[in-house]
């Protein structure tokens, strides 16, 4: 099966020819091309941050657990400590202490899945608060490999990962609302020192768009050109239309 | 692993240039004549033709090596057809159609010889097409791919594809058979 010949390449000057032909010779201007550049060098490199951050956050989270299970074998161990302090009290007149002391040697070989349960008391809503990642970065997962169990924050995100969610966005609005705020007022420095933390304390990032664009402003505002080229940029690599592309496409002299 | 390690900057002599900036050479032009040709305003095609090269470099790990170009241009397609539900006015094929609105602004064909006048009666009788058969045409006649990477672009049988384009063929001469008409009438074509 051969495709036929494309009237493109006619050699005739028919009309449907003239058309196609100006249309194939159509090309976007260079400054397109040149935005195009810098939003996916932007965005190219917003990956590789978002990446650092989230291994970095990773790490911070997965040492906190750590701590969190040996607070747990702690209590633990503590509380195992008492009962058979407290059986011994109960019975002083019992002769057979090494029975006694029998479940405690079970307690201690049973310790992996009390630990768990003990983690699950120690640490339950907040681990979900600060959590709202659903896809982890790779550098967590060989922690998880190693445990036999689902950590903590596993089991409380499958019981109530929606009403995590929302909490979460409901949290991010509430921050992104305090750096409008501030921009509003003018206080541009303290916007910009408001949104700030955001990438770190929201690996989400629901609302990214509004935070760079907040940033942009600001920086904008405050006459520091180059930084609020550099997110004007990162705006348009987000794909945003309408307004504020058109407010970014300012900031970049386009 | 493919790694997309983008630079502004131009590699130095011996150097392995950057793949990503490579198909953003390469294919910047086609993706976004695509784009205008599938009816998208020139802003909207600057802005979708970004859109398609980030989501080139974000998952350029994926990209299988010698498709890149059927996935810049597939993503495109979407982009596009995205936009015109965003618009809410999807091409719809009209017997009489738009074509008939501008029986004054028919170009003579010495106005074709103007470009810019040439591509906009080339947009009224393609906005004429129906969209399917539109995409069909743009890719084969302009962007010139074959009949089976249409099909495969669009994930469709190559007997399917060869037969949107006879009918995109027809659609267009006889869309255009009326455009002559009219220029003869004018007497502007001898």
């Amino acid at each position: 099966m051969t495709d036929p010949e494309r009237l493109l390449k006619s050699p005739s000057n028919s009309i449907a020819t003239l058309l196609l032909r100006a249309a194939a010779e159509e090309r976007p201007s260079a400054a397109v091309l040149s935005r195009t550049t810098e939003a996916v060098a932007a965005a190219a490199a917003a990956k590789t941050t978002t990446g650092s951050a989230a291994a970095a956050w990773g790490a911070k989270h997965a040492a906190l657990g750590a701590v969190a299970k040996w607070m747990a074998i702690g209590a633990l161990g503590g509380a195992a400590a008492l009962s058979s302090v407290q059986a011994l009290i109960a019975e002083p007149e019992t002769k057979h202490a090494p029975a006694v002391l029998a479940p405690g040697a079970n307690a201690r070989a049973t310790i992996p899945s009390r630990q768990a349960s003990a983690a699950r008391q120690l640490a339950p809503e907040p681990v979900v608060a600060v959590d709202p990642e659903p896809a982890r970065p790779n550098t967590t997962e060989p922690q998880r490999a190693r445990s036999s169990e689902p950590s903590p924050r596993d089991l409380a995100k499958s019981e109530a990962p929606a009403r995590a969610e929302s909490a979460l966005l409901a949290a991010e609005v509430r921050f992104v609302d305090q750096g409008r705020a501030a921009l509003q007022r003018a206080a541009f420095a303290e916007a910009i020192e408001q949104l700030a933390p955001y990438e770190g304390l929201f690996p989400h990032q629901q609302l990214l768009t509004e935070v760079l664009f907040l940033r942009m402003e600001s920086f904008s505002r405050l006459g520091n050109v180059e930084r609020a080229r550099g997110l004007a940029a990162r705006v348009l690599a987000l794909g945003v239309v309408g307004r504020q592309a058109a407010q970014a496409r300012e900031v970049l002299g386009h | 692993m493919r790694q997309p390690t983008l630079r502004l900057v131009k590699p130095e002599e011996g150097e392995t240039p950057d793949p990503v900036q490579a198909l953003l050479r390469e294919h910047f032009d086609g993706v976004w004549r695509l784009l205008r040709r599938l009816g998208l305003p020139q802003a909207d095609a600057d802005d979708a033709t970004q859109q398609v090269f980030i989501i080139a470099s974000r998952r350029f790990e994926s990209i299988q090596v010698g498709s890149e170009r059927a996935f810049l241009f597939g993503c495109a397609l979407k982009l596009a057809a995205r936009w015109r539900q965003a618009q809410q006015r999807p091409v719809q094929p009209t017997a009489t159609g738009e074509l008939d609105c501008i029986e004054l602004d028919v170009p003579s064909v010495e106005e074709l010889v103007d470009r810019h006048r040439a591509r906009e009666l080339l947009d009224l009788i393609l906005n004429a097409m129906p969209s399917e058969l539109r995409t069909v045409f743009v890719l084969f006649e302009l962007e010139e791919f074959t009949s089976h990477e249409i099909a495969a672009l669009l994930g469709i049988p190559r007997g399917t594809a060869t037969s949107r384009l006879r009918r995109a063929r027809e659609e267009f001469a006889k869309r255009l058979s009326r455009v002559e008409s009219r220029l003869r009438f004018r007497g502007t074509v001898a």
